[in-house]
């Protein structure tokens, strides 16, 4: 109690009209008196209204249904929303992949430069360098074998750089020419027909089928005979067909004509 | 408490007897369950326990004390279900608010601007679960001492003890600056 007989709890309560009438009324007289008093009451007071005007308006309509099955729709909504946004994913995804540039003929053209300057310091005749990999390990892709029409199997190397995964296959033929079969992995990538690509430097057919782009280089091969052998390895390829006698005939027609490699 | 006929979701002069407390239960059930949402089912529970109720209080004042009742038990079972104690909410928990009791508070340098909603909200989010409960009831859902101390299912003087303490609490917490520094601990180094 203060000085003028009136504590906190009192106070409060003749705030909230629980005083009976006669003490009511000797606070109200107090507060006339007391400028302090009155300040309490009206922090009191504005402070009761602010809680009074603390909460927001309920929100939309009333559902009337069981909670459990107001929280099951939410958590329906959330699951359905996640799959949404993971299908959106998986098809941005496979958008992105779909249209990623192949990895190019540039890079189909170091290759063969690298393959075939390392090949040239190879005495005629010797074994290849190294072999680290079978035609076996050709899963994403499949390469024919073209040891049929005398093209010397010279190796399968692995490949991965710049982002690009596949392989190198080189082969040589009887008139020295060097000839480089590189396949990249493209998964998803539509089909591509068989193009001729010419940078100036570089002289070379790529096609793609069933999630592989092909680049057949042979830079200084005979391009008649170069774009014989390109028809037949890219039906091949598309065929998934080993060498069958119709491909034989005409590589060895085209052999036959074709002029030897610089 | 004399039987009202059965409410049902179709009955609409039911439904209409609970819509005028929708803010009042749901600025209540913001405050118990922390959110929005679980505020709203806790609403939504609660309007529907009482349209299905077999009887319901004819008087005005016990109805909205009755619907009160209903959502309170509505939060307590769900915080069973949830293995959840009532009262230990999310939040900053505070203390009593104990030290000089019954003295008055000096509130000369409270200004007005200190009562604004967020200061509000963020100040009942700070004293204790027993505290808010009894300031809600009183002074957002308008309750007397008495419904209050019945609903509660505690002595009027505790309600009267409750609310003093809570304000006070309320009153110390948005005294304080708004932008607190943080608690830094400091950890010694291992060389």
């Amino acid at each position: 109690m203060n000085a003028s007989g009136t504590d906190w709890e009192r106070l409060n309560a003749y705030v909230d009209g629980e005083l009976p009438p006669d003490e009511a009324a000797a606070i109200a007289e107090a507060i006339a008196r007391d400028p302090a008093l009155a300040r309490q009451v009206a922090t009191i007071s504005s402070l009761k209204a602010a809680v009074n005007d603390s909460a927001p308006p309920y929100p939309g309509q009333l559902q009337l249904r069981p909670a459990h099955s107001r929280r099951m729709r939410r958590r329906v909504t959330a699951l359905v929303v996640a799959a949404l946004l993971l299908v959106l994913l998986g098809v941005a995804g496979w958008f992105a992949e779909l249209h990623r540039a192949p990895p190019g003929i540039d890079l189909a053209g170091e290759l063969h430069r690298e393959w075939a300057g390392a090949r040239s310091q190879t005495p005629p005749g010797a074994a290849a360098a190294s072999r680290p990999v079978g035609l076996e390990a050709l899963r994403f892709a499949y390469v024919p074998d073209l040891t049929q029409v005398a093209l010397e199997f010279d190796g399968v190397r692995r490949i991965s750089a710049r982002g690009s995964r596949g392989l190198h296959v080189g082969y040589l033929g009887p008139k020295g020419c060097a000839v480089s079969l590189v396949v990249f992995e493209h998964p998803g990538r539509r089909e591509q027909p068989l193009t001729a690509l010419d940078t100036g430097q570089l002289r070379a057919w790529s096609w793609t089928t069933g999630g592989a782009s092909f680049y057949l280089l042979a830079p200084t091969m005979d391009p008649t005979r170069l774009a014989s052998i390109a028809k037949v390895v890219q039906r091949l390829t598309r065929a998934r067909l080993p060498l069958d006698n119709e491909a034989v005939l005409a590589l060895d027609q085209g052999r036959s004509n074709a002029a030897p490699c610089a | 408490m004399k039987g009202r006929p059965p409410a049902h979701p179709g009955d609409i002069p039911a439904l209409s007897c609970i819509e005028p407390h929708l803010d009042r239960l749901f600025g209540y059930a913001l405050h118990l369950a922390g959110g929005a949402d679980d505020a709203r089912d806790l609403v939504q529970t609660c309007a529907l326990k009482a349209l299905s109720a077999k009887s319901a209080p004819d008087d005005a004042a016990a109805y909205r004390s009755w619907l009160f009742r209903i959502l309170r038990n509505a939060w307590i079972d769900e915080c069973r279900r949830r293995r959840r104690h009532p009262t230990s909410w999310e939040g900053l928990g505070d203390d009593d608010g104990q030290g000089n009791e019954s003295g008055l508070l000096d509130v000369s340098h409270i200004e007005q601007r200190l009562f604004n909603r967020l200061a509000v909200s963020e100040a009942l989010a700070r004293i204790t679960p027993d505290h808010r409960e009894v300031l809600l009831l009183v002074d957002l859902a308008g309750f007397s001492y008495q419904e209050t101390a019945a609903l509660l299912e505690v002595p009027v003087g505790t309600v009267m003890s409750r609310i003093s303490r809570a304000r006070r609490r309320m009153l110390q917490i948005m005294e304080e600056p708004a932008v607190r520094p943080l608690r830094l601990r400091l950890v010694r180094r291992k060389r």
